[in-house]
């Protein structure tokens, strides 16, 4: 017994040290991932006629299609998230698939958005801060003679260190 | 008995890593909000023609009806008989207190014909317009702002430049108004 038993000691002691160092990496090296909010997806004015879209660019850029005129006293404006976490690491961005979102009015119509797309796409980079500004623009789907009123939703954002 | 103890605390370690990794991992929800506001299409619709009455050209000169109705003349001679002269005006319809540009499509000057062949006689007009009806004799309007309620009137008068030799007749014609939100 005594012979290999020093031995037998040795070999897990190492293994607990291996194990608390892998268990603190994650956990203290780096800094849990953090996305708020800090400026709302804005599709502006528009009066809808035989209906069509109006989609906002990332970059707050807006047009439309179909039928839709846009009042050029009012702008589009793209979602601004702010993401924080561990300075210079690499995240994903995950947008809302098709079909999930819609904008509702008081009176209960709804319109559809779709074709969520971002600046940065898929996969971000925290600067050296540890945060970084994710712009997200998307196109809404307008009925022909769409009820007039002031319409609003939420949708939500993914993030994930990759 | 005491290595299989080591053995146990050697799992407990392995699985506190792992839940160290998955706290790590695990995904972020940021939830933005998305607005638009959908607004009434704006429409005009004439409501009233524009009419300078009856007159005779005398020495030539001018017919002017203001944005009012109220017709004044320079040179030539105004009749009480006949058709009474009016305002044109156009009822604007849209989004409540929308602003909106006024254009005038068929420039400001406006040439009214009778029916002579086969060359009609002509006259020139420039048009005159306001939001109030005030009796503006000079200017057109270009923007205005819907009411409260989504409305508004655009009042059109004009200055028609009368020939000393203009032929006796009928003259008519027609301008458009357009207007679009801004």
């Amino acid at each position: 017994m005594k012979a290999w038993s020093p031995l037998f000691e040795v070999l897990p002691r190492s293994s607990l040290l291996l194990a608390l160092a892998a268990a603190s990496l994650p956990a203290w090296a780096q800094l849990p991932l953090s996305a708020s909010a800090t400026a709302s997806l804005g599709f502006g004015k528009f009066a809808a006629g035989p209906g069509g879209a109006v989609t906002v660019s990332p970059g707050g850029v807006r047009t439309a299609s179909g039928g839709v005129v846009l009042v050029s006293s009012s702008t589009g404006s793209p979602a601004q998230v702010n993401v924080q976490g561990e300075p210079g690491s690499l995240y994903a961005i995950q947008l809302p698939a098709d079909g999930t979102v819609a904008l509702t009015s008081p009176g209960g119509q709804s319109m559809a958005v779709k074709g969520f797309a971002s600046a940065p796409s898929g996969t971000g980079q925290l600067g050296g801060g540890g945060s970084q500004l994710v712009s997200i623009g998307a196109t809404l789907t307008v009925g022909a003679q769409q009820a007039p009123g002031d319409y609003s939703g939420s949708f939500q954002v993914l993030v994930n260190y990759n | 008995m005491n290595s299989n103890f080591k053995q146990f605390t050697l799992r407990a370690a392995m699985f506190a890593a792992l839940a160290g990794f998955g706290i790590a991992a695990q995904a972020v929800e940021g939830t933005a909000s998305a607005t638009a506001g959908v607004i009434t299409p704006i429409s005009i619709t004439k409501a009233a023609d524009l009419n300078f009455g009856k007159f005779a050209r005398g020495a030539g000169g001018s017919v002017t009806v203001s944005t009012s109705g109220a017709r004044t003349a320079s040179g030539t001679v105004l009749s009480t008989i006949g058709s009474a002269p009016t305002a044109a005006r156009f009822n604007v319809g849209g989004d409540n207190s929308a602003s909106y540009a006024i254009t005038y499509p068929d420039t400001t000057t406006i040439t009214l014909s009778d029916t002579a062949t086969p060359t009609p006689n002509t006259m020139s007009m420039a048009l005159v317009s306001d939001l109030s009806g005030a009796g503006a004799v000079t200017g057109t309007v270009a923007s205005g702002t819907l009411s409260a309620t989504g409305a508004q009137s655009i009042y059109v008068g004009g200055v028609l430049t009368v020939n000393a030799a203009q032929a006796t007749g009928t003259y008519t014609g027609s301008f458009r108004v357009a207007v679009e939100y801004n």
